[in-house]
């Protein structure tokens, strides 16, 4: 992953002039960060839009970036903030899950029948508990990144591990019956 | 399932992919989305500054008197809701009382307690038949369901039973308590997180001195 070194020195303008290095750095994270966004909503036009604030949110705190961190890692932590702020914003959750089994991207309807499943029980994890699974399960960060990404310590990320992977299991137990306890 | 087989049928479960074409439109429709931010973050700014002008054009008083007049104020009324005289300072009186309950039943029982449980009939006692309960931590627990409330005050390794649902009171090195149920896990590190149906509160007791 390249780490492009914030210029304090240039101005907002030419930053947006063609081959700015912010449409790179959204060109090459977009992906990463609208999967996990997918992950913490289930939904993805809610992904979509998470996604784009989080761009918006690291352009206007560009200047603020240390050049010694990851990129990633800064926007990852953007991103779990938003989908977070986003889960409390959002009062209408039971309707969300209705929606999403009938949403239309043409894409979803290949997907194999556990996907759906999956993802409702990761929908029914606590939001932090969540994010630490995608973070460390589906995204491959370390505790210690996945702490720094969610803003507590490893600790904490441990024991949300520990309830998620416990109530999953429980939610996904006949995934796996020859084995399940 | 084990972890492995969590975590494969996790992984196996992908992100749809979207329509052709959507990764290429992306960016354009995020640099021209902060385009218009700046647009319009420019255009407010010239409002604002025309609004703060007008605003010390009608208020002749220096800014600088203003604000002072301001932190003045809100010292004066912290300090009134901080030290006003009454003011209550213990935070709990359920915890005070139990932590007061407490440690009299184990002057009367020493190393006998498992758990002192307090409902609405007042304190009742699980005693061990011998006295070889050995000293540890007291813990105080509040586990409240969505009708009921109950509290107890136990040691680390002790389970408590509410509804007929088990839990296990644990102490971690740092002090940190845990409370494990069947379904749910409860910990002081993240005290706000709602074990299942259960909102769940402890603490470690203050040991007599």
């Amino acid at each position: 992953m390249p780490v492009l070194e914030p210029d304090p020195s240039r101005d907002t303008q030419s930053r947006m002039s063609s081959g700015d290095p912010f449409e790179s750095v959204v060109r090459e994270h977009q992906r990463m960060i609208y999967s996990l966004c997918y992950r913490m909503t289930g939904s993805q036009a809610d992904a979509e839009d998470l996604a784009q604030e989080t761009f918006l949110q690291a352009y206007s705190h560009w200047l603020q970036f240390r050049g010694d961190a990851k990129i990633s890692s800064w926007l990852y932590r953007i991103a779990v903030n938003q989908c977070l702020n986003w889960n409390k914003r959002r009062t209408r959750r039971e309707i969300l899950h209705r929606e999403w089994s009938s949403e239309t991207w043409e894409s979803s309807a290949d997907l194999p029948p556990s996907h759906s499943r999956v993802q409702n029980a990761l929908l029914q994890l606590h939001p932090k508990q969540r994010a630490a699974v995608v973070l460390t399960i589906y995204d491959g960060l370390s505790h210690k990144e996945a702490a720094k990404a969610l803003g507590c310590s490893e600790t904490t990320v441990s024991w949300r591990l520990f309830a998620a992977r416990r109530k999953l299991k429980a939610l996904l137990a006949d995934l796996y019956p020859t084995k399940a306890s | 399932m084990n972890n492995s087989e969590l975590s494969k049928a996790l992984l196996e479960s992908k992100v749809p992919e979207p329509p052709p074409g959507y990764w290429d439109a992306f960016p354009v429709r995020v640099l021209s989305q902060i385009q218009r931010h700046r647009e319009n973050e420019a255009a407010h700014s010239m409002t604002a500054a025309a609004a703060t002008k007008h605003r010390w054009a009608v208020f002749p008083v220096p800014r600088l008197a203003w604000l002072a007049g301001a932190c003045a104020f809100c010292a004066l009324a912290a300090f009134l809701l901080l030290f006003r005289p009454g003011r209550e300072r213990s935070g709990d009186p359920q915890f005070a009382a139990a932590v007061k309950c407490f440690h009299e039943i184990t002057g009367l029982f020493p190393n006998q307690v498992r758990t002192v449980v307090f409902d609405n009939n007042g304190p009742s006692l699980v005693l061990s038949e011998e006295p070889d309960i050995p000293f540890s931590q007291p813990v105080y627990v509040k586990i409240a369901g969505p009708t009921d409330e109950h509290r107890f005050v136990t040691f680390s390794g002790q389970q408590l039973v509410v509804h007929g649902e088990t839990f296990e009171v644990l102490i971690d090195g740092q002090g940190g308590v845990l409370v494990v149920g069947k379904q749910s896990v409860w910990s002081s590190t993240e005290p706000g997180l709602q074990a299942g149906p259960y909102r769940i509160e402890a603490r470690p007791l203050p040991t007599k001195s």
